[in-house]
């Protein structure tokens, strides 16, 4: 019986992923503070901004190191109402060291923490880095895990592509 | 029966998820889920280890209900190298989560006063589970408050459930005036803890800080007091122990600089104990003194990027035990250093970053770390990654020694969608049994769509935390095949 039930958990997993191979899912709801105390919602970006966003943790060296990559994203689409929102899974231990590497580092888009890993669970992220694309609908047409020289190029496809498929998204004004 | 609950409930929410991702997406109906598959066969034994966790969310705005389900057939435990059997739910939970409210029911994890009141969490690489199952709320009456209340029980261990409660609050004061950078909060919890072979225990803490925040630097000071109603046999034989703890933490950002300076301090007098409570560490080096029994340390670090193409940091800890067992034995004080630049761009194309730590623990060891790592862009598409790692530990107790280790690693990657990476370790350390002194271990990735990937290696992996292809995890030391395929849906 048991293994029974195994093998119907293994063929459904495989069969939901096969699923999902096609799918673009609603992006999940959050709130979180950001590293000046101010809460951010995401029901006043989805639909507002087209949202890039990365879970990342202080002690996470490939994430770190696509930074400077995401703050040249940032400045090159800002204009386009693109946000670059970067989501710090660090524990309440580690937590205190995410201000001071973004201020030093000269970092100018928005940084979340997310303490109880409340919001990286929420996403359902499993590894770090991990990045998703939100578009002005809500969706999320691009996530990606993992990061080496060059992903950039694929990070601005996608942002690209998005752009493209809103017709124009125009300054904080979506589309 | 209560035992297939869970694997029943798994079955029906998989099956929705399969269902539900056919159709199309809607603003209220969602479904979101990851999953690794990990199959690993042995070099020399032959030994077959398949581990699956899948992670399943089905949304239905503003409620979610989720499943963690574990399947080891077996699994080769990183810690005591035994095979396990298991199919397991490691969560099971239904969620609310719109303004002002956020609630949990099943499993949580939570934090209170930075992990000087609680901290459940789970951590499946480390083989830990202390999270609870109960209720959790996190509720915004006004804009100048926040509250969160938790109730559960610990899953610590089957044979002895701990009864978990705890509660926080952090007001903002001059809300009002439009200034949320001044808080203050205040935390408690409860942790009864029965178990058939300790007496029981039932372990209070109590925490007060606050918070201020400006553009250009940020102070923040918690104190915490725990009481340990330690139980002999009755109530009336108990015996009430104290500790306590403070932790302050100051950030400077000057105006008009990529400039920044951190300041942590603890000291914590008997604070911890189980692991449940578990505060900041004030240290770049976890395994260093960080139980809150008996230590005090401070920590500088200063990282700066002056101007673009260079990223400057380094850091200072200092830590000690307050007090020693006896007077013969010396305190264990400990200093650390860390040092980095990162010099991207400059030559174009280009990435060169050189690191060093160094690490002293008086009367005991010497531990330094140097690496030096470069990437560069061959194309818009193929990039190719080299990094060097040299460790020095020396030991002067008990026994004067010295080891080495060597780490060279070679990646290149095509547009992110194939990963080669080819990693040589090698150390002099005398092996002990049948370990081995050189490891050597490659591996190809290939990502079929952006959330879907594979990856297969062979070789020998030493194990611990690597960072292998733009990604860290924790590896187990192995020997033979290793096949994963991760996905997000």
């Amino acid at each position: 019986m048991k293994k029974i039930l195994l093998n119907s958990v293994i063929v459904l997993s495989l069969l939901s992923i096969l699923a999902g191979l096609a799918y673009a899912g609603n992006a999940p709801y959050f709130s979180l503070k950001d590293t000046k105390g101010r809460w951010v919602d995401s029901s006043d970006l989805y639909g507002n901004y087209l949202i890039f966003i990365m879970f990342w943790s202080t002690d996470c060296e490939a994430c770190k190191d696509s930074m400077p990559y995401l703050q040249d994203i940032y400045d090159d689409y800002y204009y386009e109402g693109l946000k670059v929102i970067c989501i710090a899974t660090d524990s309440e231990r580690t937590s205190d060291r995410v201000k001071p590497f973004i201020s030093g580092q000269g970092y100018t888009f928005t940084v979340l923490l997310d303490t109880d890993q409340y919001v990286r669970d929420t996403f359902n992220v499993n590894q770090e880095p991990y990045y998703f694309l939100i578009n002005w609908d809500g969706d999320i047409p691009f996530s990606y895990s993992g990061f080496t020289p060059g992903t950039e190029a694929v990070f601005k496809d996608a942002i690209e592509d998005a752009l493209s498929a809103s017709e124009g998204g125009d300054f904080f004004g979506g589309k | 029966m209560f035992k297939k609950i869970p694997i029943i409930t798994t079955l029906l929410l998989v099956a929705a998820g399969a269902c539900f991702a056919l159709l199309p997406t809607t603003e209220i109906l969602s479904i979101h889920g990851s999953n690794e598959a990990i199959y690993l066969l042995t070099d020399e034994e032959g030994d077959e280890y398949f581990t699956d966790r899948l992670e399943l969310d089905l949304n239905l705005h503003p409620f979610t209900i989720g499943v963690v389900a574990l399947i080891y057939q077996p699994r080769l435990n990183p810690f005591s190298g035994i095979a396990e059997y298991q199919t397991d739910f490691s969560q099971i939970f239904l969620k609310y989560n719109a303004k002002p409210l956020k609630a949990t029911i099943g499993s949580f994890t939570s934090t209170l006063a930075k992990g000087m009141v609680l901290r459940t969490y789970e951590d499946i690489d480390v083989d830990r589970n202390w999270m609870a199952k109960g209720a959790y709320l996190e509720i915004k009456p006004w804009k100048d408050l926040e509250i969160k209340v938790l109730g559960g029980r610990g899953e610590a261990d089957d044979d002895s459930p701990d009864n978990i409660y705890g509660g926080e609050f952090t007001a903002y004061p001059l809300s009002a005036l439009g200034i949320y950078g001044l808080s203050f909060s205040g935390a408690i919890s409860s942790v009864g803890y029965t178990s058939p072979y300790l007496p029981t225990s039932d372990i209070r803490h109590y925490a007060g800080g606050g918070k201020f925040t400006t553009d250009f630097f940020t102070v923040s000071g918690i104190y915490a007091k725990k009481t340990d109603f330690f139980f002999q046999d009755t109530p009336v034989q108990s015996e009430l122990r104290y500790g306590d703890g403070y932790y302050i933490n100051a950030v400077a950002t000057p105006p008009f600089t990529n400039l920044s300076v951190n300041f942590e301090y603890k000291n914590y007098n008997h604070l911890g104990g189980m692991d449940y409570f578990a505060p900041p560490y004030v240290s770049f080096f976890e395994q260093t003194i960080s139980n809150a029994q008996n230590e005090k340390g401070y920590l500088i670090e200063i990282i700066s990027n002056p101007i673009k193409f260079l990223r400057l940091r380094g850091g200072y800890a200092h830590q000690e035990e307050l007090t020693t067992f006896s007077p013969e034995i010396p305190k264990q004080v400990i200093d650390e250093a860390v040092a980095s630049i990162r010099v991207q761009e400059f030559i174009p194309k280009t990435v060169l970053e050189v690191f060093y730590e160094l690490e002293h623990e008086e009367n005991v060891t010497d531990y330094d770390r140097g690496r030096i790592k470069t990437s560069y862009q061959l194309t818009d598409n193929h990039s190719i990654i080299t990094s060097f790692e040299y460790e020095r530990r020396r030991e002067t107790f008990p026994v004067e020694s010295t080891f080495r280790d060597l780490t060279g690693e070679l990646s290149f990657s095509w547009s992110g969608l194939f990963i080669a990476s080819l990693k040589y370790e090698n150390t002099n350390q005398e092996p002990a049994g049948d370990e081995r002194d050189s490891w050597t271990w490659g591996e190809f990735l290939y990502k079929l769509t952006n959330e879907h990937e594979i990856s297969v290696g062979y070789g020998q992996l030493r194990g611990g935390k690597t960072c292998s292809g733009g990604v860290c995890r924790y590896e187990l030391p192995f020997e033979g095949l290793r096949i994963r395929i991760s996905s997000l849906f």
